[in-house]
């Protein structure tokens, strides 16, 4: 993680660098497309608690999250962007007293969210002409790709060997909200960073978890495209 | 394209990318243990996957023993749907620690969920007590030097000795000699069923009639080896036997048939005078020695005549010692084995050994035997003082 941090940040410098000798000016443009890093946790009970049946939460009790995102923006009006926005996370290091069910194990988590995007208007002067807050909001979709490292069951056929489930493929939707702020470097690259908080149903037959809560913090690079320009003749 | 389209191609992709959890057979979950008291406790479950195969029997096996397939078991009465939940179905020993596992049965597999640990609350064990009934009985006849086996109808308990036959009342607390005959000699398996004995002496087993003092021969078990010094015990109207020197074979006598069967050989090692009982239609075979090898055994089976089957149980608690003095018998409840001077209670609801009162006792004992009537235990010995033999016998009760 310490050096995926570190490959972004040299980038980002390299690309101020290289900006230094711009215009001050930017100009607006339609379409943004963002590539963020992140490091997360997962909130809520340890134990899940379903009528008498106690059992620990696999995703409460994952103690490391990171991954990627992607995301798409078009802009098409002066304070909302629409686009789509995609997320790569891993979940690992499971712990929770006394017990191991889950330890070893990990989780690969694939989402899809279709975003839109509440940002300050654009501005041709001020600190709004480079930077922008912004609050996204949007529904999720995704899979979660669990391996688990023991096994939890013990299967027993008196005929042949029967083979213990170890992974789980689950689909979770949800709710995904971001708030964050982003700053234009030069008239074609950005820097951001981003606070989300995502709330997501799953189901699956290997735990016992019907819900998950995670916040995330990302930094990122913003790719400017489709100049809004006007000419005047 | 239109944006609409990109949107709905990436979830159609996230969706097809989903490979199916359609495991074959059941996955339980076993919860956490709830509401413990110093009696009981409550298991809970939850079947995530039904599987591809009708449920036949889902619930719970626990126990003092860890991973244990033959633990106890509380069935689900119907097939639950999701959580379960299930009260202990025998009353908690304490201070344990005991493991239970969530189980559903199919067909062909059982599949168990992860195992969970707890601990009973602390609490008082009743090790009961020894008390002296008969000192320095004087053993006139001099034969009664060994009990092979012993049997009890109503208030009377008769010894098998060497050809011989001695009555002990428990009203009076008196012995008196019955009879002698020939069948007495290695009369090593003895059983009561329907008010007449059942002893057996070499191939073939001698009802004797307490009234008539009779013996009228049944028929002949089959085999090439005569049983000497094997071991048996009554399962409702069947008498298994067994072991003996030489031989792991065990058979089963019908009473009310007069008939042999074979059944499953005895696993363990082949050995001699082990002791033997039975609790709740299910019969044990303890300790024994091989007379060839001189080595004593201090393994611990039980047979389950419902499914033919022997079943390894948990070790007797005796190690390292010559143990040819071990003898056991059982209550209602309650197996029951001694070796000098210690009483080690055996409670096969939890196949668990506990170690009893010791008797205060410091002879040495010779020959011991230990017989039940009703809860209470007996140990009769015999011992020499100045060239006379003499017979001791003691009580334990709870």
């Amino acid at each position: 993680m310490k050096n995926s941090i570190l490959k972004i940040v040299t980038l980002i410098i390299c690309i101020y660098s290289r900006s230094l000798d711009c215009e001050a000016q930017v100009i607006d443009n339609k379409v943004n497309i963002y590539a963020e890093y992140i490091i997360g946790i997962f909130h809520g009970k340890e134990l899940i608690e379903e009528k008498n049946f106690i059992y620990p939460s696999l995703y409460n009790n994952l103690k490391d999250i990171d991954g990627i995102s992607l995301k798409w923006l078009y802009k098409n009006h002066q304070h909302i962007s629409l686009g789509i926005n995609v997320i790569l996370l891993q979940a690992s290091n499971w712990e929770y007293t006394g017990h191991s069910e889950y330890h070893g194990s990990k989780i690969k988590m694939q989402s899809i969210s279709p975003t839109i995007q509440f940002h300050s208007k654009f501005s041709e002067t001020n600190i709004f002409n480079r930077g922008r807050v912004f609050i996204e909001i949007g529904p999720t979709v995704g899979l979660s790709k669990l391996t688990l490292s023991n096994p939890l069951f013990d299967i027993q056929n008196e005929k042949d060997a029967v083979s213990i489930p170890m992974k789980s493929n689950d689909i979770f939707y949800g709710l995904t909200g971001n708030v964050g702020l982003e700053w234009a470097i030069t008239q074609l690259i950005g820097i951001y960073i981003t606070y989300s908080l995502q709330f997501n149903w799953v189901t699956s037959k290997l735990y016992n978890d019907n819900q998950f809560t995670s916040s995330q913090l990302g930094i990122g690079i913003i790719m400017k495209f489709k100049k809004d320009k006007r000419y005047f003749y | 394209m239109s944006k609409t389209n990109w949107i709905l191609i990436l979830l159609i992709t996230v969706i097809s990318c989903n490979e199916q959890n359609e495991f074959e057979y059941p996955l339980v979950f076993t919860g956490d243990v709830i509401n413990i008291t110093d009696t009981s406790a409550t298991f809970t479950a939850k079947i995530s996957n039904p599987g591809k195969y009708p449920i036949l029997e889902s619930g719970f096996i626990w126990g003092v023993h860890s991973n244990d397939n033959y633990g106890i078991k509380i069935r689900n009465e119907g097939i639950p749907d999701g959580v379960y939940a299930l009260q202990t179905n025998y009353k908690l020993l304490p201070g344990k620690t005991y493991y239970v596992r969530a189980y559903v049965l199919t067909e062909s597999t059982v599949t168990y969920g992860r195992e969970v640990t707890f601990n009973s609350l602390e609490g008082q064990v009743e090790l009961g007590k020894w008390s002296l009934i008969i000192n320095d009985g004087f053993d006139n006849s001099g034969r009664f030097v060994s009990v092979e086996s012993s049997f009890t109808i109503n208030d009377t308990t008769y010894f098998a000795t060497y050809g011989s036959l001695y009555c002990f009342s428990h009203i009076s607390n008196t012995f008196s000699f019955v009879l002698a005959n020939p069948i007495l000699l290695h009369a090593d398996i003895s059983v009561v069923f329907n008010g007449y004995v059942y002893i057996f002496h070499y191939n073939a087993f001698y009802r004797f009639d307490p009234k008539s003092k009779s013996f009228n021969k049944l028929s002949v078990l089959n085999e090439d080896v005569a049983r000497i010094n094997g071991s048996g015990f009554l399962i409702n109207d069947k008498i298994y036997i067994g072991l003996g020197e030489g031989s792991s074979k065990f058979w089963k006598y019908i009473i009310t048939e007069d008939s042999w069967q074979q059944i499953a050989s005895f696993p363990g090692s082949v050995r001699r005078n082990a002791f033997n009982f039975s609790i709740n239609n299910v019969g044990y075979i303890g300790g024994g020695f091989n007379f060839h090898k001189f080595s004593t055994k201090s393994d611990f089976w039980c047979y389950n005549p419902e499914n033919d089957q022997w079943i390894r149980k948990e070790n007797l608690p005796i190690v390292n010692e010559d143990m040819f003095d071990l003898v056991g018998d059982n209550t209602e409840n309650f197996g029951y084995c001694f070796y000098k001077n210690k009483l080690y209670e055996y409670n096969p609801v939890f196949n668990i050994w506990g170690k009893m009162a010791d008797l205060n006792n410091n002879r040495n004992l010779g020959y011991p035997h230990l017989f039940a009537v009703k809860d209470k235990i007996y140990l009769m010995a015999s011992k020499y003082d100045d060239n006379n033999r003499y017979f001791i016998m003691w009580v334990y009760e709870k």
